[in-house]
């Protein structure tokens, strides 16, 4: 107790004024979404969903077990092959991405690696072309990663297809 | 308290109820460890119509034709190539090195290059192994240029690589690692390259009995007139040795039937065993006999030597023969005369009861093998019970449960029906039987032997299959075309669709048809499968033509109070879809996609007015009719409508009563002008009669058509 006190005591006596640049940056921004007048922001499920529903409402968008007691040593390389691949589908699906390319969800089972998400093809629609970029894509991240990779893309008209609420 | 309460209540009762039934607890059950899995297992099976795993698993990326599932299969494996050759190219950027152990998989590397490697022996013997059969050509002939000795061995091995595969690459049916190449790549069986490294290794080495039979083989699998001489040549030279057996099957596959039963006499005495290869060999010669009858005899004799042998036919055997029992020049329906119409039939005929005898052969044989099972496990049976059950008390008192026990303890052992498959393949043309054999079938219309045909191809027992998407998709669409046209049911024809279309067979313009033709002539309504032939020709681009013409048919056939009300949303649902994209095609008069436009017949129109009318969506319809009286609608580089043909009368009339019913004068007015495009005065004048007697037209009006009608000519 009294160990606080000379705590307080110490503080109080080095405090000096100050201008502060930092106060609003202290507020908690993440998953805020800003509203319109005219409600045309799109928000997705997930947009929609706070952060602290994850795992309760919502779920992740990467899965692994390297999060788990006894599994942390490969934690960083995870996070790694997540942004690897992330950047890579947003990159080779420019035309084709849902907000973005923001809500993929990267899922490990086994040894085999899973992108799941939704792609929309309103701009162009060529079958081909997609499954050729489908078998380049899991073969490119496959050598690169030294993994399988599958993808589990699912195909929607437009955007507007996953919307969830406008705001 | 509350608790206390119900706590006395319950004492009360139980002391009250002295006679209360007893608790009886039932003994348990005994189950194995696996019991609860196996249940739950049963529960779940694979999904015979579910997409192929080869495919995007999305309802837009599903291919429905045989030429999309070609086409889709062979993008996603070039974009894969496409993948491997940038990493091939440039390793370091995917040196992401985490693997441990090292995984050569995802290592891809350039062959070696035969001008690059060092000119050593044992670099030759590498390019041997992984059969890269043109580069290790070009390595030995750098050997040789720059004196570099090659041992009699590796000569050897080279020579009987460069000797089967024809001093070329190996074909794509041999590709491993690209399994579309592998299925749908075509090659011609290519002549013997005369000149090439094959004879000059074969000129250097030494005439052993190896050596002579490898060359004969060789020259008789890439057949050609000369190259079959030099064989017989080469055969005769060798009189004093012993070739192998290979050398025979090659020599008797490449001679007429006469040589080769001297050709098996000489093997005979040389005391050579022959394999199914040997009598695949004969079957092919004898299958070059002109006379029918002395082929069939022919057949038979080779078959009862097979049996005579104590070995049994192959199926490829089979393949042999049921392929041919009809003379090729008779397949052609539009060729054949009326003699040659006579003895088709009677090959037909010879060929089925052909295929019975081999069917049968085969369910005899899976039902021989089931018994063969039966007492195999009868005897394991027994043993252990000499083991164990004698000995302990305990499995003496639960004698009654041992069929059990034992059938779990064969499990454990690994002895189950898949032990004995007995349709095993024994040669690289044992599938074809199947497809073959429903060919015959399927131009004899005899559903039944297809369906046993079937069952033994479907069987556990069976363990040859063919490529899904080339070979297997013909057999199972000969399958079904037969069974749809015998049924006269059309909820068999849907039980059968819709089992099988798309993910067995391709959606395709005979299927179509037929199941349409089905539909027309049966006096059942099976609207879910009127729907489903529809919906499937939309997703395969069956739309325009005469099928398209089929569906609006069709439609129009569909007797709307007969469906219930989520049937007729879903009417009302694809007619707006074939509208809005019949309309969507006449409008390609763009420059760049005018290749794909197709223009809205008169007939069409009016086909689709009607349909629409029956959804009550009158005013789309009468805006599609006014394109028939819209001269710059099928006029000029703009046109969406074909200037020639005719609106359909029938279809006309029933617009026009239906115009008539609403009292529509507009609608009734379009009617008649559309129909005295093509009728005369006679028939346009009471239509305008009852027009005027049924809508609400005024004296001017009626006077505007009367004068109309007047000068329609008589």
């Amino acid at each position: 107790m009294l160990r606080y006190l000379q705590n307080v005591e110490t503080h109080i006596s080095h405090s000096y004024r100050q201008i502060s640049t930092t106060s609003t940056l202290h507020k908690n921004r993440a998953a805020k979404t800003k509203s319109t007048s005219n409600r045309t922001q799109l928000l997705t499920y997930e947009m929609a969903q706070k952060p602290h529903h994850i795992g309760v409402r919502k779920s992740w968008l990467t899965w692994h077990s390297q999060n788990l007691e006894e599994f942390r040593q490969t934690q960083p390389l995870v996070v790694a092959q997540d942004e690897v691949v992330r950047r890579f589908i947003r990159g080779f699906f420019p035309q084709n991405l849902v907000v973005s390319g923001n809500e993929i969800v990267i899922k490990r089972r086994g040894n085999v690696l899973i992108v799941a998400g939704f792609l929309q093809y309103s701009r162009r629609l060529d079958i081909r072309r997609i499954y050729w970029m489908f078998g380049f894509a899991e073969e490119f991240l496959s050598i690169l990663l030294k993994q399988p990779v599958k993808l589990e893309l699912a195909f929607v008209e437009s955007e507007e297809e996953v919307a969830y609420n406008y705001i | 308290m509350i608790g206390r309460i119900g706590l006395s209540r319950v004492l009360t009762r139980g002391l009250s109820s002295g006679e209360a039934a007893k608790l009886t607890i039932q003994p348990a059950i005994e189950r194995s460890p696996t019991d609860l899995l196996n249940a739950l297992s049963e529960t779940v099976g694979p999904d015979t119509t579910a997409p192929h795993f080869a495919y995007i698993d999305d309802p837009i990326t599903i291919p429905s034709t045989q030429s999309a599932k070609k086409t889709y299969f062979m993008a996603k494996e070039f974009g894969k190539r496409a993948a491997r050759e940038l990493a091939t190219e440039w390793p370091t950027l995917f040196a992401f090195d985490r693997d441990q152990p090292r995984l050569p998989a995802f290592r891809p590397q350039h062959l070696a290059d035969p001008f690059q490697v060092d000119p050593t022996e044992k670099s030759l013997l590498k390019m041997i192994k992984s059969r890269e059969v043109q580069d290790s050509c070009v390595l030995y002939e750098r050997l040789r240029s720059e004196n570099v000795e090659v041992s009699e061995k590796v000569q050897l091995e080279l020579f009987r690589l460069v000797a089967y595969y024809n001093s070329s690459n190996i074909p794509f049916s041999e590709w491993q690692e690209w399994a579309g190449i592998r299925n749908f790549g075509e090659e011609s069986n290519g002549k013997w390259k005369t000149g090439g490294v094959a004879d000059l290794l074969f000129e250097t080495l030494q005439k052993t009995d190896e050596t002579v039979s490898i060359m004969i083989a060789a020259l008789c699998k890439f057949h050609d007139s000369q190259s079959v001489e030099r064989a017989k040549e080469l055969y005769k030279e060798h009189q004093t040795g012993k070739i192998h057996l290979e050398a025979f099957n090659g020599l008797i596959g490449a001679s007429s039937f006469n040589a080769a039963k001297k050709l098996a006499a000489e093997m005979n005495s040389l005391k050579i065993s022959p394999n199914i290869s040997t009598f695949n060999a004969l079957l092919f010669s004898a299958a070059k006999i002109s006379k029918y009858e002395e082929k069939i005899k022919a057949f038979s004799e080779i078959i009862a030597e097979i049996r005579e042998l104590d070995m049994e036919p192959a199926l490829s055997c089979y393949y042999i023969i049921v392929k041919n029992l009809i003379d090729s020049k008779l397949l052609d329906k539009e060729k054949r005369g009326e003699n040659e119409e006579q003895s088709y039939n009677k090959q037909l005929t010879l060929a089925v009861s052909w295929i019975s005898e081999i069917l049968n052969e085969i369910e005899g044989d899976i039902v021989f093998f089931k018994k063969r099972l039966k007492i195999r496990i009868f005897h394991i049976k027994i043993d252990f019970l000499q083991q164990n059950v004698i000995s302990e008390p305990i499995f003496r008192s639960k004698f009654f449960k041992m069929y059990d026990f034992s059938h779990r303890f064969c499990q454990n052992q690994g002895i189950s029906d898949e032990n004995y498959k007995n349709l095993a393949p024994v040669t690289s043309q044992c599938h074809l039987f199947f497809v073959e054999a429903m060919g015959v079938l399927y131009r004899a219309s005899n559903e039944k032997l297809a369906e046993q045909l079937r069952n033994i191809y479907e069987s556990s027992q069976n363990s040859i299959k063919m490529p899904v998407f080339t070979v297997e998709s013909t057999f199972y669409n000969r399958y079904l075309q037969l069974a749809i046209e015998q049924t006269p049911s059309l909820n068999r024809i849907q039980e059968l669709y819709f089992s099988m279309v798309p993910r067995l067979v391709g959606v395709n313009n005979s299927l179509t048809s037929l199941v349409f033709r089905k539909i027309s002539a049966s006096s059942e309504r099976n609207w879910p499968l009127l729907r489903r032939a529809i919906v499937d020709g939309i997703t395969a681009g069956q739309l325009n033509g005469v099928l398209g013409e089929e569906m609006r048919k069709q439609l129009s056939n569909v007797q709307l109070h007969t469906l219930g009300t989520s049937e007729r949303e879903q009417y009302t649902t694809l007619v707006q879809k074939l509208v809005a994209v019949w309309i969507e095609f006449s409008q390609f008069t763009e420059e760049r996609m005018r290749r794909l436009q197709r223009k809205l017949s008169p007939s069409q129109i009016s086909e689709c007015a009607l349909l629409l009318t029956r959804i009550g969506e009158q005013q789309k319809a009468y805006e599609l009719l006014e394109l028939l009286l819209d001269e710059n609608a099928s006029s000029g580089e703009e046109a969406t409508v074909y200037p020639k043909g005719h609106a359909r009368p029938w279809a006309m009339a029933e617009l026009f009563e239906d115009a008539l019913r609403k009292k529509d004068t507009y609608g009734a007015a379009l009617c008649l002008e559309i129909l005295s495009l093509t009728a005369n005065r006679a028939k346009l004048e009471p239509l305008v009669n009852r027009m005027v007697e049924k809508c609400n037209v005024n004296q001017e009006q009626a006077r505007i058509l009367q004068g109309f009608v007047r000068l329609r000519p008589q």
